[in-house]
């Protein structure tokens, strides 16, 4: 009478339950990897927009400052996008007639918004303020990279809240004058910590770590 | 065979048994029992023959698997990209207004006729939270559950968006040519009526008295949830005119009558709850004593309580002037000549203060030493408040100066007759103890200003001995 199982049997059940539990957890490990990763969030691709604004031309080419259109980042939660006006201040005069302003003429002469996409969107259980940054020291190509040189505007940072402690816990290296914050060409002179702490110690930069600064 | 079978209904329901007796009926409802009736169609309706057939089609039970296998699908496509969101810029933005950074505007909210201030805090246009104005004298600073709820109704999806006519939704501008059509005619607005709502607006009262105006047999019909009608008509029976009730409850003895002047649906409860607990401090506690029907908020918060039929509020405001000495009548003869202080009146219930009793028992004490009501005014004037509590304190007749015998009684004013009777009228002022001053009635401005300076140098006299 033949044996009821085979030599084989014990290997093969072996790589069955193996299989069984490993496919899964590889399967859901890789899966949570990629939804941490930005390459599968897809957040530091650029960013198509409605209008083919360039920010190279306009900060870089013409020099306008970030203040100019975005205000808020100074006395607002918000950095803010300009409204239509801001836009046509400058393009009733120039660029009038160009075809690619169009929508921009039809939202100033309408009153409609031109719907433009978001870039930098933190959840909505996160509550973070321009204006407290700004006014303390930290740039904004610290967060927002070298936008003049950028055709689509893009994410360079991840934005995550391990990115933000790593910072609130150690601000020195990232601070600078607050003359300089919306310098995108900046550098600090010697050593960044030693500029750090001087700009620390003249605007009082003490970042908070608890939970209800951010979340509340 | 099938658990559950239509019930034979039609079939010899009503046909005699075998046994010639009347069959058992079984029945559902009473519509069932009364079968052929009126109800029976609703009774078909109920229990159609087809709901004890089998399901066709998709199962509630597959649909359920598929709809939730289908979400559970669905979940994992959201993991990783979040849909893209808008920003959307003002095209030209409102003046004064930083994105992000909220406005707080001054702003009020009219409630049966009375309007509280409010500060609202609104969020690119869009507000968001109710307070009240610290600087209303109707709120001071707070706000209540009509005024908080106001914000609800803001949201409200059924709340009116375009312009009705007739109960059609209308453009305003068919609206407003309607309006004007009405406007043009020439008659005196015969059959013409207004339903408005009540409104202490001293503009809407203009254009109110301008309707009036055009359309003199036109009528304005007051239009409420909820119309303070009696406690108005009680003020016009009181008082002769529709009055507001204005409470002045920081006393230290509030005495209200069938009057819950702290409950949230009240006008002005908001100013009387700061009023009354401003003078509910731990040096000096008022006190509260309400008689009332019904248990209340203010009921609750007295310090003395007393259940009471409504038809027993009269009788006991009269004991309480009793107790005082005084009939209602009176007292509300004193407030007109102003010799005490108006009360706050809630229709013909009075909130009385520990003041109105002081002044009251002052008064009796004074016409006990037959001092005439002028005379009594200028000293209730004259008398701090301190005095006034020692002169109330004294019992009726002690002090009471000396009176001679032969002092001729005037006799009474015949108006129009003998204008030396008229002109020999005199008041008596009590100067100091055993000191008058007689002033003619129809003394002029100047004769009396040279009595008050008298009677202030005698004063200064006295004040002068007694340092």
């Amino acid at each position: 009478m033949a044996p009821l199982f085979r030599p084989g049997t014990d290997s093969v059940l072996r790589a069955v339950i193996a299989l069984a539990l490993g496919v899964p957890a590889v399967a859901l490990a890789g899966l949570l990897l990629l939804a941490r990763n930005p390459l599968g969030r897809g957040s530091f691709t650029p960013r198509e927009q409605p209008l083919p604004f360039d920010h190279r031309h306009h900060v870089g080419d013409e020099g306008i400052p970030c203040g100019y259109c975005h205000e808020g980042a100074w006395r607002s939660p918000v950095a803010g996008v300009p409204p239509t006006q801001r836009c046509l201040g400058c393009h009733a005069q120039v660029w009038n007639g160009s075809a690619r302003l169009e929508p921009v003429r039809a939202s100033g002469f309408d009153g409609t918004a031109l719907p433009w996409n978001r870039v930098h969107a933190l959840p909505d259980y996160v509550w973070f303020s321009h204006q407290i940054h700004v006014n303390k020291g930290v740039g904004c190509v610290t967060c927002h990279g070298r936008v003049d040189t950028m055709p689509a505007v893009q994410q360079v940072a991840p934005l995550t809240m391990g990115w933000c402690l790593d910072c609130h816990r150690d601000p020195t290296p990232w601070l600078r004058p607050v003359s300089e914050v919306a310098n995108l060409t900046w550098r600090p002179p010697g050593d960044p910590r030693e500029t750090g702490r001087a700009v620390q110690a003249a605007l009082g930069v003490s970042p908070r770590t608890d939970c209800n600064t951010c979340h509340f | 065979m099938p658990l559950l079978t239509e019930p034979a209904r039609t079939d010899d329901r009503d046909a005699p048994g075998a046994d010639g007796t009347e069959p058992v009926r079984a029945w559902r409802s009473l519509e069932e029992w009364h079968a052929g009736g009126p109800g029976h169609e609703a009774l078909s309706r109920e229990h159609p023959p087809s709901a004890v057939l089998p399901p066709e089609g998709v199962a509630r039970r597959t649909f359920l698997q598929l709809a939730t296998a289908s979400l559970a699908a669905a979940g994992f496509s959201g993991c990783f990209r979040q849909p893209q969101e808008k920003i959307l810029p003002y095209s030209t933005p409102p003046e004064g207004l930083t994105p992000g950074v909220p406005l707080h505007f001054a702003t009020g909210l009219e409630w049966n006729g009375r309007t509280v201030g409010l500060v609202v805090e609104s969020h690119e246009g869009r507000p968001t939270k109710v307070e009240g104005n610290p600087l209303h004298p109707a709120s001071l600073g707070a706000a209540g559950v009509f005024e908080q709820a106001a914000l609800l109704g803001l949201y409200d999806p059924s709340r009116a968006k375009t312009a009705r006519l007739r109960g059609v939704e209308a453009a305003w501008s068919t609206v407003r040519d309607a309006l004007r059509q009405q406007a043009e005619r020439e008659d005196a607005g015969a059959g013409l009526r207004f339903l408005v709502e009540p409104t202490s607006s001293p503009l809407v009262q203009a254009l109110y008295a301008r309707i009036q105006q055009r359309f003199p047999s036109a009528r304005l019909i007051p239009c409420g949830a909820a119309l303070a009608d009696g406690r108005r008509e009680g003020t016009r029976l009181a008082y002769g005119r529709v009055l507001d009730v204005v409470h002045d409850v920081g006393r230290a003895v509030v005495v209200a009558v069938d009057d819950d002047f702290l409950a949230t649906t009240q006008p002005g409860h908001l100013r009387a709850a700061r009023d009354f607990v401003n003078a509910r401090t731990p040096e000096a506690m008022n006190r509260l004593w309400v008689a009332e029907s019904t248990l209340t908020v203010t009921g609750g918060f007295a310090d003395e309580r007393l259940r009471l039929r409504p038809s027993q509020g009269a009788a006991l405001m009269l004991a309480l002037a009793e107790e005082v000495g005084v009939s209602p009548r009176t007292v509300r003869y004193y407030v007109q000549r102003g010799l005490l202080p108006a009360p706050p009146f809630k229709g013909p219930d009075t909130v009385y203060g520990e003041e109105h009793r002081v002044r009251l028992k002052a008064i009796r004490v004074l016409q006990a030493r037959f001092l005439p009501l002028d005379a009594i005014q200028a000293e209730l004037l004259r008398l701090s408040p301190e005095e006034l509590r020692r002169l109330a304190e004294t019992p009726v007749g002690a002090g009471t100066p000396p009176v001679p015998e032969d002092v001729p009684r005037m006799p009474p004013k015949r108006p129009g007759k003998d204008p030396t009777v008229e002109v020999a009228r005199y008041q008596r002022w009590l100067l100091a103890p055993g000191l008058e001053l007689h002033v003619s009635e129809q003394a002029e401005a100047k004769v009396r200003a040279l009595a008050e300076r008298v009677r202030a140098l005698i004063e200064e006299s006295e004040e002068g001995t007694l340092s």
